[in-house]
C-alpha cells in the first residue's frame, strides 16, 4: 500500500516551511492529499503542492521530524486520496491564505503549464500576516502578458496592507479556488456569494484531523461530510447551512472543538 | 426486547463513528436501518497514533471524545433511525457510569446499548485490552451485563470476541439479560509488517476485519445460534460485501447484519448510499424470488 519516494529536491521556503519533491510524479488532482508515514513515529496527511511533491510547515513533532529529512532520503506515501478542485471553462481566481497556497500551487501549475487544464485565464490573490507567509508564485508574477498575482499582508510588509478579502472583486462568471484558514475561507466565500449568488463556482479546500484517510473512522467529519472522501474540496453550495464549517472540527480524540 | 430495524442492516461500531455522519447517510437514503456509535467511554482518549489501519487490520485504540462530549453530541441528534450506543470500560464500573449517563441525559435519543467486551487493541498505559480483560471470562461478562440490565429496559447487545469460548460467553451474556449477541469484534490481533519488515500499525498489533474473516465468522454465528439462538438475536459483523453474504449470515443464525471495513471500497458518501442500497435491493430480490423472508431464513443452515 505504501510506495517509496526519493527526495530529489529538499527546499527551505522560509524559516519553518519546507518543500520536498520526488523522483516520480503522483497522479493527482489539485487539492487531493497523500498520507506520509514516518515508521515508528506517526502518519499525517499533506496536500500536494506539485505533481511530485508537497510543502509543509513545522507545527508539531511530526513535521519537525519530517524537516530533518534531506535530499536522497526516501518517504513512504499512500494515496492520493479525496476529491480535488474541478475544472471549468471559466476564468479562474485563486485565493490563498498562508500555507493554503500549497494545494493551490498545484492547481496554478496545472492551469498555467498543462494543456489539458482548460482555464482560459487566471488571477491569484495571496494573503498572509507578513511577507514571510507569502511562499508561492514569486516566479510567476507575469504570465500571458499581464500581472496575475496580487498580494495582501496584514502588516503591509508586502503588497496591499490588509486582508486578502479586500482584493476580491466578485464576478459571477469566475471560478474561485480558495484555501487557507477556515475562517478566511468562510469570509471569502461569503463576500463572493453575497454579490454573485453563485455558490457552485466557489470551491473551498478544508482541513481536518485525519486518521484512516479512507472514509472509515469518521474523525475528519464536517457536519456529515467525511472530508477525506467527500472533500477536502467542497463547493460553497455544499457547505451552505453546514453546522461545522468555519465553526468546529474534531480533534484527535474525536471531540468537537471550536475553530 | 428486540430492535425494529428497516432494513436489518447496521454500520459496525467504529465505522463512520459520529452522529453527524449518520445523519447525512440517513438524509441521503443509505440502506442502514440503524446506526451504531463509536464505543463511548468515560475519559477522553486520543487512541493510537497513525497508522491505525493497514490492509484490513486496525488498531484505533478506543479513541474517545469523553462522556460529556458524547452526551452533548447525542442530545443534538436529529437521527430518525434507531441509534445504538456502543460502550466500553476498563473497569466494570465504567460501563455502569457510561450507561448511567446516557440513561440520565439522553434516554430518548438512543434505542439500544452495545457492550464492547472485546476490543483486541490497546494503547500505552491501558490495563490490557478489553478482549483480554473481559472477553474470555463468563463471570465478568455476566456481572457487567447484569449490572446494565438493572439500568435499562432497552435492548442490550453483547459484542464478543471471536477468540474466546464463544458458546460459554454468549450463554453467560444471555443469562445475565443480553438480548443480542454481536459476532464478532475484529479477529486475531497480529503484528503486521510491510514488505521491508517494518511494523506498520502504531499500536503494533491490530485485529483483522473485512472479507478475510467471513468464513470464520460464519462459524461463530452458527455456534452462537446453536447455543442461544432461541432466546437471543444475533448481529453478524464481519466481511459483508454483498446480498449473498447477508443471506448466508441469516441462514447461519443472524437476525441483523452489520457492514464494516468494506465501506472503504465504496468511495464518497454517495458511493456508500449507492452500494448499501444495491446490497439491500439484491437481498430483497433474492427473498422475493424464493418467496421467503429473512425471518424465515434465519438458522435454516442448521439441520
Amino acid at each position: 500500500m505504501y510506495e517509496e519516494y526519493k527526495i530529489i529536491i529538499a527546499r527551505k521556503e522560509s524559516k519553518d516551511v519546507h518543500t520536498f519533491r520526488f523522483d516520480k510524479t503522483i497522479e493527482a488532482q489539485p487539492g487531493q492529499f497523500v498520507m506520509v508515514w514516518l515508521p515508528g513515529i506517526d502518519e499525517k496527511p499533506f496536500s500536494l503542492s506539485y505533481d511530485d511533491g508537497f510543502t509543509f510547515k513545522e507545527v508539531g513533532s511530526f513535521t519537525k521530524e519530517l524537516s530533518k529529512l534531506k535530499r536522497g532520503d526516501t518517504l513512504n506515501i499512500r494515496g492520493p486520496y479525496g476529491r480535488g478542485f474541478p475544472f471549468r471553462h471559466k476564468p479562474l481566481t485563486v485565493i490563498a491564505g498562508g500555507m493554503g497556497g500549497a494545494p493551490l500551487n498545484l492547481l496554478v501549475e496545472k492551469a498555467l503549464w498543462h494543456d489539458d487544464y482548460p482555464f482560459p485565464d487566471i488571477t491569484i490573490l495571496y494573503g498572509g500576516k507578513t511577507k514571510n507567509d507569502i511562499l508561492f508564485w514569486d516566479e510567476i508574477e507575469h504570465a500571458g502578458g499581464r500581472d496575475i498575482l496580487r498580494i495582501a499582508t496584514e502588516d503591509g510588509s508586502l503588497g496591499h496592507k490588509g486582508l486578502v478579502t479586500d482584493l476580491i472583486e466578485p464576478d459571477k462568471n469566475q471560478m474561485y479556488a480558495v484555501c487557507g484558514p477556515e475562517r478566511m475561507l468562510k469570509a471569502v466565500a461569503e463576500k463572493i456569494y453575497s454579490k454573485t449568488k453563485n455558490a457552485e463556482d466557489i470551491h473551498l479546500c478544508l482541513e481536518r484531523y485525519m486518521k484512516c484517510g479512507e472514509g472509515i473512522c469518521g474523525t475528519c467529519s464536517c457536519d456529515g461530510y467525511r472530508v477525506c472522501r467527500d472533500g477536502p474540496v467542497f463547493s460553497y453550495a455544499e457547505l451552505l447551512g453546514n453546522r461545522h464549517f468555519g465553526v468546529k472540527k474534531r480533534e484527535k480524540s474525536g471531540r468537537l472543538i471550536p475553530i | 426486547m428486540r430492535l425494529q430495524l428497516d432494513p436489518p442492516i447496521l454500520n459496525a461500531s467504529g465505522i463512520f463513528s459520529y452522529i453527524d455522519v449518520f445523519e447525512r447517510l440517513e438524509k441521503m437514503g443509505a440502506a442502514f436501518g440503524g446506526y451504531v456509535t463509536k464505543s463511548i467511554g468515560v475519559n477522553l482518549r486520543e487512541g493510537n497514533k497513525n497508522p491505525i489501519f493497514y490492509e484490513d487490520y486496525n488498531s484505533v485504540g478506543l479513541s474517545n471524545p469523553g462522556l460529556q462530549a458524547w452526551t452533548d453530541e447525542i442530545s443534538d441528534s436529529r437521527l430518525k433511525k434507531p441509534l445504538i450506543a456502543s460502550i466500553f470500560g476498563f473497569e466494570l464500573g465504567e460501563y455502569e457510569t457510561v450507561l448511567g449517563a446516557l440513561e440520565s441525559d439522553v434516554p430518548r435519543k438512543f434505542a439500544a446499548v452495545e457492550y464492547n467486551l472485546s476490543c483486541p487493541n490497546q494503547t500505552p498505559g491501558d490495563k490490557g485490552s478489553l478482549a483480554a480483560r473481559f472477553g474470555d471470562s463468563p463471570e465478568l461478562v455476566k456481572e457487567i451485563i447484569s449490572t446494565g440490565r438493572k439500568l435499562t429496559r432497552k435492548p442490550i447487545i453483547a459484542k464478543i470476541s471471536p477468540q474466546c469460548d464463544v458458546k460459554r460467553i454468549a450463554e453467560a451474556a444471555v443469562d445475565a439479560g443480553a438480548d443480542y449477541i454481536a459476532c464478532s469484534n475484529t479477529w486475531w490481533p497480529m503484528e503486521v509488517k510491510d514488505g521491508k519488515g517494518r511494523t506498520v500499525l502504531a499500536g503494533k498489533t491490530g485485529g483483522r476485519s473485512g472479507p478475510a474473516v467471513i468464513a470464520g465468522n460464519m462459524i461463530v454465528v452458527g455456534t452462537v445460534y446453536e447455543a442461544v439462538g432461541k432466546s437471543a438475536g444475533i448481529i453478524a459483523y464481519g466481511g459483508i460485501r454483498s446480498a449473498q453474504d447477508i443471506i448466508d449470515y441469516f441462514k447461519a443464525g443472524a437476525s441483523i447484519c452489520g457492514i464494516g471495513t468494506v465501506i472503504k471500497d465504496m468511495g464518497d458518501t454517495q458511493g456508500v448510499v449507492r452500494c448499501t442500497k444495491k446490497i439491500w435491493s439484491e437481498t430483497k430480490r433474492y427473498l422475493n424470488k424464493n418467496d421467503t423472508t429473512l425471518e424465515k431464513l434465519r438458522g435454516t443452515a442448521h439441520v
